[in-house]
């Protein structure tokens, strides 16, 4: 019996053993998961090219019946109207002179597409355009030989060139289209009166892709074309740099109001905007997207951070600014009251000399949101000049209202905060967040550790700012995200984060995988990665 | 004593102290009893399987319109366990594009219940033409519904990076035979992403419910 119970209890001390080995082990549960790989999406493209030849040799030839000359014959080698902008039509005419040039238009995408030919009348001298003729017409060609000719030819006046802008032609990839415009100036009604006159006339060759919905772009070289243009909303493509040429009243709000959803396409152009004190705004509802370009926006009188260059303020209205390179000398864009609104900043650098680049901006709350993908935004000194609206004194990015804000993959710099959020929440991914700690007065900045905060930016230093400490504004919670990316602090007496919650709006940050240079501190109502920060002592 | 009786005595005391002497350097085998009885645990088993039920969207034609697009799938079913292909290959897409998947995620016999998850995973732009590639990240919109027709939208952008994008799609029961859910790819804008190519991989995941 002895033996026995020595047994049982050696059983029994192994079945302990066991079980304390299972307590103190991570359990690993059943998975299974299959996985489709490979999935892929190839985007097609819209391209046009266009080319004008000469009269002249080893080109084209063709014959058009009742035309001023039998045959006409072009150069071999065209003009590339994509990349020279030079006239295609230029010289003397004397009556009854004529000449003619030959102009090919193909689709070089894989998409098929919709081509229009705007002309339009630049100018006219001494009513030149009452004694000059054209005509347009279409031919086949294969090889250098044109084997067909559509229509008959006509000395049309030139004020039916309008008509030539309504016709419309679908390419399908790879196909072109020929065409043969003749001109020339009338005989006998060719006065002296004409003697010196000139006629300007631009050709603008349009595309879109030949789905419902697609509308073709208007193309702007003036000012006031553009402001014409964006009037009547739709795509606008510019053909050079020009100014935004903006109302501007006393108040600095301005009226230059978007009413139709509006892309301007600044086709590797700059657009400035030289009026002081003027914003645009998108109405209720209106979407405006800018892209493709740079954006000089240098008025150097200061205005109150409110009176943003672009202000998101009516209701469901909407900002995109997209593949743009933007030097802002005032707030770039701001989101204002009432609500459902939003700003979408993609693929773009970003430099403000102002004391915050885009933000939201109200002491109560609405519902909006803030998006930036792929994009640096920098607030600094202008290298260029020198200018800055407030000395060393900025945050980059800010949401002060129970919104959203999403950053990904971008950098984010400033030299007082690089990123603050006050309420709402934010999902912050692969993202570089910097505070250059430059901003001189810890004075003040210890007031803003020791006790409440004020509005703007006048709050603590750090990169990464999350919550409020102000008894009568931003009583709202702030839960920020993190995912990879840094937050940096660049000045070693400014911590990398600093947060802070009131008793009854907390301040919450969860960060993964991220590297953080730099301290971390605050105190109040908050829980950084589910721990409360307690450590409130300024390292300045 | 006489002698034999003294050496009688000593080789009683000798055998004794050798027994005694192996005794101590002998293991014992104390007397021992033994009751067995046959324990048996064999492991439970989460197994699942993911289907493809339909591809739907449209397409361009060959005039460059936009026309309905339906894939026809053998059986109505495609295993994509053993599926060498990709649920989503798309050609010259533009904005406007758009395909939807659907699937049905299988209990295999599971004898646990488990939560499922979808997650769009090993995102990349492509290398050729990278500035459209990384431009037609952010214009592809990713939209997940599940059998409770919850919807979770995000861009192929938001999915990047080696995590991915997980959108949980609910819990099986041991006795539940399966679940639907969609994914529904689109292209939503043009920005500067012509020409660009992105992929993607889809994975289901099941994970044993813990409570």
């Amino acid at each position: 019996m002895k033996a026995l119970k020595k047994s049982i209890v050696a059983c029994g001390v192994t079945l302990v053993m066991c079980v304390s080995l299972l307590l103190g082990t991570t359990f690993a549960w059943f998975t299974d998961s299959i996985t489709n790989e490979g999935n892929r999406i190839q985007s097609g493209s819209l391209k046009i090219d266009a080319y004008a030849y000469d009269l002249g040799e080893g080109g084209v030839s063709v014959s058009i019946d009742g035309a001023p000359e039998d045959t006409y014959t072009f150069a071999a080698d065209g003009q590339n109207l994509k990349t020279d902008t030079a006239p295609i039509i230029s010289g003397t005419l004397a009556p009854g002179e004529s000449s003619a040039k030959l102009l090919n238009v193909s689709n070089a995408g894989s998409l098929t597409a919709k081509v229009k030919l705007d002309f339009a009348i630049v100018s006219e001298t001494n009513n030149i355009s009452d004694v000059l003729w054209f005509d347009f017409i279409g031919i086949t060609v294969d090889g250098n030989t044109a084997t067909a000719v559509t229509g008959e030819f006509t000395e049309r006046e030139m004020s039916q060139l309008a008509e030539l802008s309504e016709r419309e032609f679908e390419l399908a990839p790879e196909a072109g289209m020929w065409y043969v415009f003749v001109y020339g100036m009338k005989g006998a009604e060719a006065g002296n009166e004409y003697q010196g006159g000139e006629f300007e006339l631009d050709v603008t060759i349009l595309a879109k892709q030949a789905v419902d919905g697609a509308e073709y772009a208007t193309s702007v070289a003036s000012s006031e074309a553009l402001t014409e243009a964006i009037s009547e909303g739709g795509n606008i493509s510019l053909d050079g740099d020009m100014d935004l040429n903006l109302e501007a009243n006393e108040q600095g709000t301005g009226e230059n109001v978007i009413t139709q959803d509006t892309t301007i396409d600044l086709n590797g152009h700059t657009l400035t905007n030289d009026a002081m004190l003027a914003s645009i705004q998108p109405a209720a509802g209106v979407s405006l997207t800018i892209e493709n370009g740079s954006l000089d926006f240098r008025v150097t009188e200061n205005w109150n951070v409110a009176h943003a260059y672009i202000s998101v303020r009516q209701e469901g209205s909407e900002l995109v600014v997209r593949n743009c390179d933007v030097v802002s000398y005032q707030s770039f864009a701001v989101i204002e009251t009432p609500g459902n609104t939003r700003i979408t900043i993609e693929d773009s650098d970003i430099f403000c000399a102002n004391s915050v680049a885009i933000s939201t901006n109200a002491t109560k709350s609405y519902p909006c949101e803030i998006v930036i993908r792929n994009s640096t935004i920098e607030c600094g000194v202008s290298e260029s000049d020198g200018y800055q609206a407030y000395e060393n004194d900025n945050c980059a990015v800010w949401l002060n209202v129970d919104g959203r804000l999403t950053i990904e993959n971008s950098t984010i710099i400033g030299q007082r905060q690089g990123v603050m959020v006050r309420g709402g929440e934010a999902n912050i991914s692969n993202t570089t967040i910097i505070c250059k700690g430059e901003y001189s007065d810890f004075t003040t900045n210890d007031k803003y550790v020791n006790g409440g905060w004020s509005t703007g930016n006048e709050v603590p230093m750090a990169a990464l700012v999350v919550g409020d400490r102000n008894e009568s504004f931003y009583r709202y919670s702030a839960s920020v995200i993190v995912t990879g990316g840094s937050i940096i602090s660049e000045n070693p007496r400014v911590p990398a984060i600093y947060i802070w919650g009131e008793d009854a709006y907390s301040a919450t940050l969860k960060y993964t995988a991220t590297t953080i240079t730099g301290e971390i501190k605050g105190g109040g109502n908050n829980t950084v990665n589910g721990t409360a920060v307690t450590d409130n002592k300024p390292l300045s | 004593m006489s002698k034999k009786k003294v050496w009688l005595a000593a080789a009683a005391a000798f055998a004794l102290a050798l027994s005694v002497s192996v005794l101590l350097l002998t293991t014992y085998a104390l007397f021992s009893d033994s009751a067995e009885t046959h324990n048996r645990l064999q492991a439970g088993t989460l197994d699942i399987g993911l289907f493809e039920t339909s591809m739907t969207g449209n397409a361009l034609n060959a005039e460059g319109r936009f026309e309905d697009y339906s894939e026809p799938i053998d059986g109505g079913r495609r295993d994509l366990e053993t599926y060498d292909g990709n649920v989503f290959e798309i050609e010259n897409a533009c904005p406007g594009i758009w395909r939807e998947g659907a699937f049905a995620v299988v209990n295999n016999d599971s004898s646990t219940a488990f939560t499922y998850s979808v997650t769009i995973v090993g995102v990349e732009a492509g290398a050729e033409d990278a500035e459209a590639s990384q431009a037609l990240l952010s214009e592809i919109m990713i939209t997940v519904t599940d059998c409770e027709e919850k919807e979770t939208s995000f861009s192929l952008s938001e999915a990047a990076g080696d995590e991915g994008k997980t959108v949980a799609l609910g819990e099986m029961l041991s006795t539940d035979t399966e679940e639907t859910f969609t994914i529904r790819a689109e292209f939503i804008d043009s920005g500067t992403a012509q020409s660009g190519s992105v992929t993607f991989d889809i994975r289901v995941t099941a994970v044993q419910a813990t409570e």
